[in-house]
């Protein structure tokens, strides 16, 4: 028989974990958008050759000299415009997801739900399907790795150890079928596939731009509809019912938007890792619970991390440029690594 | 089977604890079970249950582990349906009406819940308003009003702004109830509120819970293990065994040696609490 004391937490642990200002989730997400505002104007004078910023800034309203234009308005901007939309899509279906799954590791591409997306994409590039079509490709990939993985390991505690076993094991079929189609693939499109693969922005013209801007005008505003549901389902399953949310067709819809997202993402960009993973976290940090609020900063901060990726990856060892996805993975499998580590510890 | 309740009227002398029976009256109520079956898979747990919640009353449903008393409850609060029978809403199957307006008028309360990180007090009662809004309504008055009114009423009102994984127990049991208060709605049902409690706990949040019946009229009907404390703070007892209701009415009138042995298996006698005069179960 143990005398048990209730124990306050001392001043110090109380400032360390002092909940966040209402001002804080609102001011947050409006210097993030300024933040990648400043980061798309920057990218837009940084690449194989420098433009000033003025000159940069009337190229891409079509103004100044031909060579400025063409290199603003035709290599740069849609590469910017892809990156931006690519990492806000990776951002927002992290967020749904690991709030769905109440699993901070149930990342798209963590679980395989971006392995099917590159799965069906690669099959669809060998099979030689036109670039507008494998967002299709890509979101159908990406659906069906998502309704595979809540077959197998959905309603498993909150440790959720199963969930990302399952979700591990169908990453690696995944990869393998990748392998296998890329071993069979017509040799004049072993080039397009493999770029692709790599998580490149390399090379994005105004078609990927329009693919991905489509995708996230449908995905988006389904999953700020979905986001007060989220937050009751946070709560538990039977807490959800208890408040009116009908709590099956939430979850297959908050799955569907999560794999859309990822899946519009991985169409135009190749599978960039780790975004999905980390934005929602820090924007957690930052901005606190499911809110509205919560799901900008996230698709923001997944915009900021691919567009800085890209720039890393295009002046880290220039003249030889780095795929984003190689910059993201380098910083994001540490970042697992601290991540796993914390959560064992606990 | 009739329901029998007591009317409170006379709370002056004791006012956190039931008073003293004035008139039993039958009870219809606005939540009624009808012949209602639930089974996990084949197994059946419960069987043919009538259950009428007197309105305006707290009523405690009690009985052996396993006996289907939280199945009962959650039955009710249509997170399970039923395989026959059905649960009944001012006379309306709850499993077919709109789950949202439904939540409008029964507010439930389950034994284990999440708490997302980050979460405060104020944010976790600020969702219980979910029934009332839409996906992108803004937030009324009277939504802020009444997030106000379930903190105050649950005392959580200095704890708002604080974590809810970071309070004790007690505190974050409160927090629950103060979620649940401002969904605004004249039923409560609650399965084992004050399980994992320790004895000042469990007395605090069963005496909030018959002040908000007092106070706002709230039909309180709650999953309790404590054949005591259900005798104490309950008009209504629901006594269940085996899937069945053995026995529905006022505490002093159904609690005896006789019905404690058939529900529970124990030979005891029963005696006056003192305090309350309710039925104190002493085995033998």
């Amino acid at each position: 028989m143990s005398i048990t004391t209730p124990t306050l937490p001392s001043p110090a642990e109380e400032t360390a974990r002092r909940p966040l200002l209402p001002a804080r989730r609102l001011l947050l997400p409006a210097a993030l958008a300024l933040a990648v505002l400043a980061g798309m104007v920057l990218a837009l004078t940084m690449g194989s050759s420098q433009i000033p910023l003025w000159r940069a800034l009337t190229a891409a309203l079509g103004v100044g000299e031909g060579g400025d234009v063409f290199v603003v308005r035709e290599l740069r901007l849609p590469r910017i415009l892809v990156a931006v939309a690519v990492g806000g899509c990776l951002g927002a279906s992290g967020l749904l997801l690991q709030g769905l799954m109440r699993n901070p590791l149930a990342s798209p591409d963590i679980v395989g739900v971006t392995g099917g997306a590159s799965l069906a994409t690669v099959v669809a590039i060998g099979a030689g399907t036109a670039p507008v079509l494998l967002p299709v490709a890509a979101g159908a990939g990406a659906l069906l790795a998502t309704a595979v993985l809540h077959r197998l390991a959905h309603h498993t505690g909150s440790g959720g150890a199963r969930l990302v076993l399952v979700g591990i094991g169908l990453h690696a079929i995944t990869n393998a079928g990748v392998t296998l189609v890329i071993a069979r693939i017509p040799v004049d499109r072993l080039g397009a596939a493999e770029v692709w693969l790599a998580g490149s922005l390399h090379a994005r013209t105004w078609v990927h731009v329009t693919a991905v801007l489509v995708g996230a005008a449908v995905t988006v505003p389904l999953a700020f509809w979905l986001l007060r549901r989220l937050g009751a389902l946070e709560l538990g399953d039977e807490l959800a019912v208890g408040v009116g949310v009908p709590v099956t067709r939430t979850r297959t819809a908050l799955l569907v938007a999560s794999a859309l997202l990822a899946g519009v993402a991985v169409a135009v960009a190749g599978p960039i890792g780790f975004v999905a993973l980390g934005a929602p976290h820090i924007a957690r940090r930052l901005v606190g619970p499911t809110s509205p609020a919560t799901l900008a900063t996230a698709a923001l901060v997944g915009a900021l991390l691919v567009l800085a990726a890209d720039l890393i990856g295009q002046r880290l060892l220039a003249p030889t440029a780095l795929p984003a996805g190689v910059v993201t993975a380098a910083l994001g499998a540490p970042y697992l690594l601290w991540l796993l580590h914390r959560m064992g510890r606990r | 089977m009739t329901s029998m309740r007591t009317d409170l009227t006379s709370s002056a002398t004791a006012p956190a604890e039931p008073a003293e029976g004035v008139a039993p009256t039958t009870g219809g109520g606005r939540v009624l079970a009808h012949r209602l079956s639930v089974g996990y898979g084949d197994r059946p747990v419960l069987q043919d249950v009538d259950l009428a919640l007197p309105d305006g009353a707290v009523t405690a449903i009690v009985g052996p582990n396993g006996c289907g008393k939280s199945t009962l409850l959650r039955a009710v609060g249509r997170v399970l349906s039923p395989s026959d029978g059905a649960v009944l809403l001012d006379g309306e199957p709850v499993h077919r009406m709109p789950t949202r307006q439904v939540a409008r008028a029964l507010g439930l309360l389950p034994q284990t819940n999440v708490v997302p990180e980050q979460l405060t007090v104020r944010d976790l009662v600020q969702r219980g308003r979910f029934p009332h809004r839409g996906a992108f309504s803004r937030w009324t008055d009277r939504d802020e009003e009444a997030v106000a009114v379930a903190l105050a009423a649950t005392g959580t009102d200095e704890m708002a702004d604080r974590l809810v994984d970071e309070l004790s127990g007690g505190q974050r049991q409160r927090a629950w109830i103060a979620m649940v208060l401002a969904q605004q709605t004249p039923v409560l049902l609650l399965d084992e509120p004050t399980t994992y409690l320790d004895l000042a706990h469990r007395i605090e949040v069963l005496r909030l819970l018959r002040r908000l019946n007092e106070e706002r009229q709230v039909t309180v009907a709650m999953v309790l293990h404590d054949l005591d404390e259900a005798c104490r703070y309950a008009d209504h007892l629901v006594a269940m065994c085996e899937g069945e209701v053995v026995a529905q009415g006022a505490p002093r009138e159904i609690v005896t040696p006789e019905l404690v042995e058939e529900v529970f298996g124990v030979r005891c006698m029963t005696v006056p609490d003192p305090v309350t005069g309710t039925p104190l179960i002493i085995p033998t």
